[in-house]
């Protein structure tokens, strides 16, 4: 059910009339003095219409080699005229067809004009196709479209990345100032690093990525520096649980070993023996259950860790997940197993 | 007829303005403030606050009480931001039946757009009581940013307040409305907007009666609200190595360090020093704790100074679509209430070279420049001309996950652009248009806009069928694609209907329902 653009399929620039019918309808109008729009500008639309597939400039009313700021200044005065804002909400009849497709069709004449590579397309494919002589709406204008709309849109994406690279050109010294000062946050990253000031480095690194987003470097550092923040606090966690685990404040060593799984999230058997406390000290058995569960998917092959989590299951009362989990643990030559499969 | 208003309706703060006898005026409330906070409560007797009452009970009634639904409105429940949203905010949100996210007070549930109507409904009143009329028709604001799915939420929820919307007019570019309002100066301008919860950079020129937007771009999720997180991280930190107490889980005490966080940093837009402090902000054996701290703008500074680079890298990006270098820009305007921290303004005023304008209020200026607008389109004089663009290439998924780009970011608005498409099956009878908003190559990180399936296509090898789909975005920014088989003359279109966006029947649903409650608070 995909649907491919036959742009890519069959190369761009293929003739496709139907799409200079849609750019530029066809209309029947007559002046209608009981819309809401003065008959004069009903007939200045009438003519402006009827010459859309004149040549760009014309339609834009500028010489041949008018330059950008004339070009600009012509759309500007004609958007006055044609922006359908300025008839907004009116009784326009068949006329708020015509504003819409006379403003489109000079936004093109303006986009594409206003750039010397598209208009030097333009300016080709008009004298080559012979239509160029702006007899009219009806005869020679499809071929017009059609040979011309396709090329000049590659041109248009040219167009924009040249415009792009123009201006990012200015961008040069403030960018040099943002990496000189993305340096020096690195640096004292790397020196906190070494003074083994973790969090701190850490810290400045991330400022390093802010101002210097694109160093490949900075973020493999970065996360290099990230992991041993993390295998720090993580160590540190873990030893206020034992401290904690010693005093018998067995609630406190939960809170840390949890925190320390949160730091080192691969580690099952952190996540086995937060899922003990919190089953059989804190008696939550949500959190006992996904503890559990992060275990059993780290070591599946953990005997003891399906069993636990089978164990949390019976006394959560869901009795099909603790036969599925106790059966796993048996299978894998757990010892006590067997024992609470047979108290199920 | 009446007069049309300008609303500004902003994550944090919401402002009313209007035009009379030619002249901008902002309108105060009731309790004579120009802006409003866009916050909203159902206290415990059941009572429903917007504005000033709910944002004064919010400490004691923290769980039901909105404030930045804005950053919601448009979104999936399982986007990121809203995640986000979830595990910071004292409400609750959950997900709604069209998978966006709703926000649950008291026990009801709201969607995004009833929230922002009741918002809106007060600046509606507001303004109706100063003009001591009827007010029907209304321009309101959203940032540029703002993708088809949000724009629309928004519009629904002038509906729901019984507005008509006339359009949706870009913050930034409502603010250079204001600023060029009178003034015939041929310049180009750089709108700066830093609020709660958006950033907005926008690149404009104007010149002969005509303000053309050249590039816009922003983060729809970054604002104030950042920096006061960064400010409540640090406080909670330091209080948990000084008092070995985490304040995390407390709801009250964190409602209270947003507040006084909040507080310090405008603080510190004026001074170099805040004192925070929070009398019994926690408890335990001991007896009773007590925050008290002094943050410095240095420390202040450092907190948020990525999120400040971030937003010039934006810049730089947008710039570098406007084909313009900073030496360029004739002035920059600053707008959003975040613009008044000193480190905001000096690295602004660093990149451009130049000191921001001075002569605009940062909070007044945009629902000022959509009260403008509203005059602009309805009257018969001859006035400001404004060309904006869409912020985000328009495009659909093509066969293996890409994105075809139909319309450019930065194309000027209204704009209509087809292009025609094939199978890629032989005897492939229906084709699925999925429309897609964005800037990356692969579909599937775009927002997805809608979807429709064109059925009945001829019987033909793959790749003969000729299906023309067109575009089409108008001057709301709102976009609406059909397609075409050009050998049966087939056609199917759709006003693509984003994630959050409520059916006719449902908007009117919701207007009865207030209605309904309206006249329950007046027994
Ligand atoms: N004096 C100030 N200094 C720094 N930040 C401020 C100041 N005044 C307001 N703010 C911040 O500005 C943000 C609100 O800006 P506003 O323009 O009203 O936002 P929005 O348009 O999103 O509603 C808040 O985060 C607020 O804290
Ligand atoms: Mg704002």
């Amino acid at each position: 059910m995909d649907c491919v653009p036959s742009g890519e399929a069959q190369g761009e620039g293929q003739a496709r009339p139907r799409q200079t019918r849609r750019d530029l309808p066809q209309f029947e109008l007559e002046i209608d003095e009981s819309l809401d729009l003065d008959p004069k500008i009903q007939e200045e639309l009438i003519e402006f219409v009827g010459g859309l597939s004149r040549p760009y400039h014309e339609i834009l009313g500028v010489a041949p080699d008018a330059d950008t700021r004339a070009i600009k200044k012509a759309y500007f005065q004609k958007s006055k005229r044609f922006h359908p804002d300025r008839y907004f909400r009116k009784n326009l009849g068949e006329y708020e067809a015509v504003i819409d497709t006379c403003f489109k069709r000079l936004l093109e004449a303006y986009e594409l004009l206003s750039d010397p590579a598209t208009r030097a397309e333009v300016q080709k494919s008009e004298t080559s196709s012979g239509s160029a002589t702006g007899d009219g709406p009806s005869s020679g204008d499809a071929a017009t479209g059609s040979s011309k709309t396709p090329r000049v849109s590659g041109a248009v994406a040219a167009r924009r990345l040249r415009r792009r690279m123009s201006g990012l050109q200015g961008h040069k010294k403030i960018r040099q100032e943002r990496k000189q000062k993305a340096k020096s946050f690195f640096e004292s990253g790397i020196a906190a690093f070494r003074g083994e000031r973790w969090l701190e480095a850490a810290g400045s690194v991330r400022l390093a990525i802010a101002f210097d987003p694109d160093n490949e470097v900075y973020r493999e550092e970065f996360g290099k520096v990230q992991r041993k923040a993390h295998e720090m606090r993580a160590a540190q966690l873990q030893k206020q649980a034992d401290a904690a685990m010693d005093l018998r404040d067995l609630g406190e060593a939960f809170s840390h070993l949890e925190e320390a799984f949160h730091y080192r999230p691969f580690d099952g058997e952190l996540a086995f023996r937060a899922a003990q406390l919190a089953w059989q000290v804190v008696g939550d058995l949500h959190k006992a259950k996904d503890l559990a569960s992060s275990a059993c998917e780290l070591e599946p092959e953990n005997g003891a860790y399906h069993r636990v989590l089978g164990q949390i299951y019976k006394a959560a009362g869901l009795a099909a997940n603790a036969k599925r989990e106790l059966e796993t643990a048996v299978r894998l030559k757990d010892k006590e197993a067997k024992a609470e499969l047979r108290g199920l | 007829m009446g007069h049309v208003i300008g609303i500004d309706l902003g994550t944090t703060n919401s402002c009313v303005a209007v035009l009379e006898n030619g002249q901008p005026s902002v309108i105060p409330n009731a309790g004579g403030y120009k802006t409003t906070p866009s916050m909203f409560a159902i206290t415990q007797d059941g009572k429903r606050l917007v504005g000033h009452l709910a944002k004064r009970q919010a400490i004691t009634n923290s769980k039901s009480t909105v404030y930045a639904a804005k950053r919601l409105i448009g979104r999936r429940f399982d986007s990121p931001e809203v995640q986000t949203a979830v595990s910071v905010s004292p409400y609750d949100i959950v997900e709604g039946p069209n998978e966006d996210a709703r926000i649950e007070v008291s026990g009801k549930t709201f969607t995004c757009p009833e929230v922002a109507a009741f918002i809106l409904r007060e600046m509606k009143r507001v303004a109706e009581e100063y003009l001591g009329e009827p007010v029907q028709e209304a321009v309101i604001t959203v940032p540029a940013y703002f993708n088809d799915a949000q724009r629309q939420c928004t519009k629904d929820a002038g509906k729901i307040a019984g507005l008509d919307v006339l359009r949706i007019l870009n913050e930034p570019t409502a603010a250079a409305l204001a600023y060029s309002f009178n003034r015939n100066e041929e310049e180009k301008i750089a709108i700066y907007d830093l609020g709660g919860g958006t950033f907005d950079i926008s690149i404009l020129e104007m010149s002969d009666g005509v303000v053309e937007v050249i590039a816009t771009a922003g983060n729809t999720f970054l604002g104030g609200e950042d920096f006061d997180r960064r400010i409540v991280e640090h406080l909670l930190d330091e209080f948990q190595q000084a008092e070995g107490i985490d304040l995390r889980g407390d709801a009250m005490a964190l409602q209270r360090l947003k507040d006084a966080a909040e507080k310090a940093k405008c603080d510190l837009s004026a001074r170099e020093s805040a004192e925070i402090n929070l009398p019994f902000i926690a408890s335990d054996d001991a007896g009773p704790r007590h925050l008290s701290v002094e943050l410095s703008r240095d420390t202040l500074e450092s907190l948020v100074h990525d999120i400040v680079e971030g937003t010039l890298k934006t810049i730089e990006d947008c710039m570098g679509d406007a084909g313009i270098s900073p030496d360029q820009i004739d002035q920059v305007i600053l707008v959003g209430g975040q613009t008044r921290t000193p480190l905001v303004q000096n690295r602004a005023a660093e990149y451009f070279g130049k000191r921001p304008h001075k002569g605009v209020n940062p909070d007044e200026v945009v629902a000022i420049g959509a009260a403008i607008q509203g005059e602009t389109l309805t009257s018969e004089e001859e006035n400001p001309l404004l060309l904006d663009v869409t912020p985000l290439s328009l495009g659909i998924a093509t066969f293996g996950g890409h994105f075809a780009r139909l319309i450019e970011r930065n194309t000027t608005v209204p704009v209509c652009k087809s292009h025609v498409f094939t199978t890629t099956r032989d005897n492939q009878s229906a084709v699925k248009i999925r429309v897609l908003q964005g800037e990356s190559e692969t579909a599937a990180e775009n927002d997805l806009l809608g979807e429709f399936v064109l059925g009945g296509i001829r019987p033909a090898r793959k790749g003969e069928p000729e299906i023309d789909v067109s575009f089409d975005i108008d001057a709301n920014g709102i976009v609406s694609v059909s397609a075409r088989d050009t050998t049966t003359g087939k056609k199917q279109s759709i006003t693509v209907n984003a994630t959050g966006t409520l059916s006719d029947d449902e908007i009117q649903q919701i207007i009865e329902e207030q209605e309904l409650y309206e006249v329950q608070l007046k027994e």
